[in-house]
């Protein structure tokens, strides 16, 4: 029982570490790796791991790893910027919706309704169609994907809180809709809404890489950890370590903003943790 | 006063008709957003159909021919009558001329059963693992269940089926890469050619279940109307099963609901991935091509399928649970 | 049968936290005869709760109870194995709980739960229709109007009284000899709390089983019980006939509670306060564990202090009631 306490910790602990390890690698990696970016190398194609290149090369010759860390930096680029678009866009309609209630709370969750009835991926893809390919395009897919998972947590936390005290107080004093809405209300919701915002940010990156990987999302020649995938399938059975690692990379990404997001939950909801007697 | 038993009953039949209207709502509402949407798309079905250098009398009988010079409102109710009747029109490019409906049939069941055979897989993981992991809560088997299940959510599926193929397919040769083998043919064999797909789909969906399953058994352990139920001198077998795992069932079958989402969104690359001929890959297909109707008939067929489920999964709920049913 | 039903000597009950234990009952020993009602007295934190459910081995895993014997009908239980020990949870020793809202299992109706009971416990009943009929019949001798509807029902559609009632019912059906009412009425407001004593008054004298009340309410341990154990921080501090030990307390808590009711029941201004409160955290075994909050406290209550036997009263853990009694 004192283990698992420790491991709770542990994880949010865990988490943190590792995606700052990563954050820092994608934005320095690039720099102070000895591999010019985008270079060619006919003599050493396709070669698997070695100290000197550590994750490969692929079939022009370039390092991997090198491009792996570029490739992160843009999913991440992407999806940072469609979650961050989802929840600018999200939480001010999901305030101004669990606040005000009436018709506009029914319309707006009325959309919310409709977007949640399509796949995520299914919806991204629809996008992409009718929006057309690149990186732009696969950030707003995005953020079309996640604005109403904003506005639903938003808009219920708000419900609730709406008739606390300090919202009260607040409407007493004569404090003007958008205030009160932002300046009370939204610092009180922030914690599940971070906590989404983590596990979006991951999900965004497979939903990235996935468009990519069937070629309707970020266009070759810019790398994305998707572009690089896809690349990788095609040789996959003689040089399989393109796409493996590649992918590993993604899953410790993804398995550090979970365990992140895990952590955040644990903090806000103490409840949740391992009971004793 | 006349008893209330029966109030249960006409509470119940509203809230059917309730959800069902509101679903039929959300459907239409969908198939206009889906229309529309399509309509603002760059590129022109003429010019698909009939090539890039199609004089401007072609296009415009082939646009007259498929009431595509009719104001977007008319062509919208055209289309939407006809998909009533499963009418979807024809394909402008995955398969020139074939109507769309044929196509759909085709290939639908193939999704559908990799579908299922991943929702079994799942449900069945995540049904061992979640309740080992609660009621052995603390211990080293519920750490590597968790630490599993974490795992699971983390692996971008596409890459795992990829893991798979080389673990299972390249390496031990014990399952075929690619193509998927039709029940009508052979059971076995689809049982056989449709695992590592349906694995590939299901882990994250394990993951997911479990980790709720072993959430909601864990509070309902410590409920109450456990120990009550203890006091009384019933069977550890029969608390578990009535007071601990029933009252459990719900959230997880409501996660089961939510997942569904996400179930035919993976199916969509697994398809492409592992050659299945499936809706998924159909789409995909008919994105490269711009086929803009098969596109718009998957979305379509996407929103009927997920809403149907998510009206199944609410009337499940609440029937098990009354509470809800008010 | 000169044996009494239940005789308990040295019951201990400790919790392993993860640094060490706590000790939240030590050394409890009591005997209830057949067809009595013993009323267990003291404050949250008391020990009295974690007592009875030690009793029924009804606590969690990382709960250590010791004890010289707890014998029901001449056996221990406590030694018995876990399997041959469910046969009596329910069928001779019952429990009703504090929280009659928590106790029923939300997706279930009422008539569930007495058939399931039914089921194990009344096995005279062959058919699903005379368990009915059987439950029916325990509903109405709880005063419940209309046993039929009220089975039907789930449990969010009945109140806190009803629920309590429905409680005790599902606990009366199953017949058996010794019932632990543990705070039954403190959850409910006044006006239900009275129905449901005068309820229990009624039920002891109508039913051939023993029952011990657990409250921290004395005007309510007056009504119903015969004899009656007080505890404070995990002690026995007074223990003996109910009559008596209301008329002269000799333990200064037990003294400040009487009072306490004794206002209640009159109309004054002003409550004695027993000042300061029980705290947490673990006692020490070498002073009286009172002493804090005593106002009779001197330098020899710094000492382990025994239970002293007063004869023609009872048992008191106090150093100036066994010096009253021998100057007397």
């Amino acid at each position: 029982m004192k283990f698992s306490a420790l491991i709770k910790n542990r994880t949010a602990l865990a988490g943190t570490i590792i995606t700052c390890i990563f954050l820092l690698a994608v934005v320095f990696g690039p720099m102070i790796s000895p591999w010019a970016s985008g270079g060619f190398d006919f003599l050493n194609v396709l070669k698997p791991p070695s100290w000197q290149h550590p994750f490969g090369t692929d079939s022009l010759g370039r390092d991997v790893a090198t491009r792996v860390l570029e490739g992160a930096r843009i999913s991440l680029m992407i999806s940072v910027s469609g979650v961050l678009g989802a929840m600018i866009l999200g939480i001010t309609a999901g305030l101004f919706a669990g606040y005000k209630g009436g018709w506009f709370d029914a319309i707006v969750m009325r959309i919310v309704d409709l977007f949640f009835a399509f796949p995520a991926f299914v919806l991204a893809l629809f996008l992409m169609v009718a929006l057309g390919f690149g990186v732009t395009n696969v950030a707003l897919a995005i953020m079309l994907v996640y604005l109403p998972l904003f506005a639903r947590i938003t808009r219920n936390t708000t419900g609730i809180v709406r008739n606390d005290a300090y919202v009260q107080a607040a409407r007493v004093m004569g404090q003007s809709t958008p205030r009160i809405l932002f300046r009370e209300i939204l610092p009180n919701i922030s914690a599940p809404i971070l906590v989404q915002a983590s596990v979006a940010v991951a999900f965004g990156i497979v939903i990235e890489s996935g468009l990519s990987f069937i070629g309707l999302g970020v266009q070759p020649p810019t790398p994305s950890l998707g572009v690089i995938m896809a690349d990788g399938q095609e040789y996959f059975r003689r040089a399989p370590w393109v796409l493996t690692l590649t992918g590993l990379t993604v899953t410790v990404a993804l398995l550090a903003l979970n365990l992140l997001g895990d952590g955040l939950r644990d903090l806000a909801d103490p409840r949740l943790k391992a009971r004793d007697a | 006063m006349p008893p209330h038993e029966s109030q249960l009953m006409p509470q119940g039949l509203k809230y059917f008709l309730t959800r069902f209207i509101g679903a039929l709502i959300t459907m239409l509402v969908g198939t206009i957003v889906v229309f529309f949407v399509m309509k603002a798309a760059p590129g022109d079905p003429a010019l698909v159909v009939l090539g890039d250098f199609a004089t401007p009398e072609t296009i415009a009988r082939f646009n007259s021919d498929q009431g595509l010079d009719q104001p977007e409102l008319i062509q919208y109710f055209n289309w939407l009558s006809g998909i009533v009747h499963f009418d979807f029109g024809q394909s402008l490019s995955v398969s020139k001329g074939e109507d769309i409906g044929d196509l759909i049939a085709y290939r639908l069941p193939s999704t559908f059963i990799i579908g299922i055979y991943a929702l079994t897989i799942a449900i069945c993981l995540s049904l061992i693992l979640g309740t080992l992991a609660a009621t052995k809560r603390g211990t080293l088997v519920d750490t590597g269940a968790t630490s599993l299940a974490v795992l699971g959510v983390s692996m971008p599926d596409f890459w795992l089926g990829y893991m798979l193929i080389l673990g299972l397919s390249i390496g031990l040769g014990w399952f075929p890469s690619y193509g998927f083998v039709r029940p009508s043919a052979s059971v076995i064999g689809a049982l056989h050619s449709g695992f590592l797909p349906a694995l590939a789909i299901a882990a994250p969906m394990a993951a997911v279940f479990t980790r709720t399953l072993r959430t909601s058994l864990i509070e309902n352990l410590d409920r109450d109307h456990v120990r009550v139920a203890l006091s009384f001198g019933h069977t550890g077998r029969f608390i578990f099963l009535h007071h601990v795992f029933r009252n459990s069932i719900i959230p997880y079958i409501v996660v089961i609901g939510l997942q569904i989402r996400y179930l035919l969104g993976g199916v969509v690359i697994i398809e492409r991935i592992f050659g299945i001929n499936g809706i998924g890959s159909l789409m995909v297909e008919a994105a490269f091509a711009r086929d803009y109707y098969v596109v718009q008939a998957c979305a379509v067929v996407f929103l009927g399928v997920v809403l149907t489920v998510n009206f199944a999964v609410d009337l499940i709920c609440a029937s098990l649970d009354p509470r809800r049913a008010r | 049968m000169n044996q009494p039903l239940l005789d308990v000597r040295n019951l201990s009950v400790a919790f392993e936290m993860g640094n060490g234990h706590l000790t939240v009952a030590s050394e409890v020993s009591f005997s209830l005869e057949k067809g009595k009602v013993l009323g267990l007295i003291g404050e949250s934190g008391s020990g009295k709760t974690v007592t009875s459910m030690a009793i029924l081995r009804l606590l969690s895993d990382n709960a250590r109870v010791t004890a010289d014997h707890v014998k029901f009908r001449g056996t221990d239980i406590h030694k018995l194995p876990e399997v041959e020990f469910d046969r009596l949870r329910g069928s001779d020793i019952a429990m009703i709980f504090q929280d009659p809202v928590g106790s029923f299992n939300p997706v279930k109706t009422i008539g569930w739960h007495f058939l399931n009971v039914g089921r194990r416990h009344r096995r005279e009943a062959n058919s699903k229709q005379a368990l009915t009929n059987l439950a029916q019949d325990a509903l109405a001798k709880v005063d419940i109007a209309d046993p039929g509807s009220a089975l039907r029902k789930y449990p969010h559609q009945l109140s806190g009284g009803m629920l309590q009632r429905c409680l005790i019912a599902l606990v009366l059906f199953c017949k058996p000899s010794l019932i632990v009412a543990d705070e039954p009425t403190t959850n409910l407001d006044n006006l239900v709390e009275r129905q449901i004593v005068g309820l229990f008054d009624k039920l002891r004298h109508e039913i051939d089983a023993s029952f011990i009340f657990i409250t921290h309410d004395m005007t309510i341990a007056e009504q119903v019980s015969d004899s009656m154990i007080v505890m404070y921080a995990g002690q026995i501090v007074e223990q003996g006939e109910t009559r008596e030990i209301l008329r002269t307390p000799r333990h200064p808590y037990t003294r400040g509670l009487v009072q306490t009711a004794r206002e209640l029941e009159g109309d004054v201004d002003t409550l004695t306060e027993i000042a300061g409160d029980i705290g947490t955290g673990t006692w020490s075994e070498n002073r009286c564990r009172f002493a804090p909050r005593c106002p009779l406290h001197e330098s020899a209550c710094d000492h382990a202090i025994p239970l002293y036997d007063i004869p023609g009263h009872g048992k008191v853990r106090c150093i100036k009631a066994e010096r009253e009694d021998h100057a007397a």
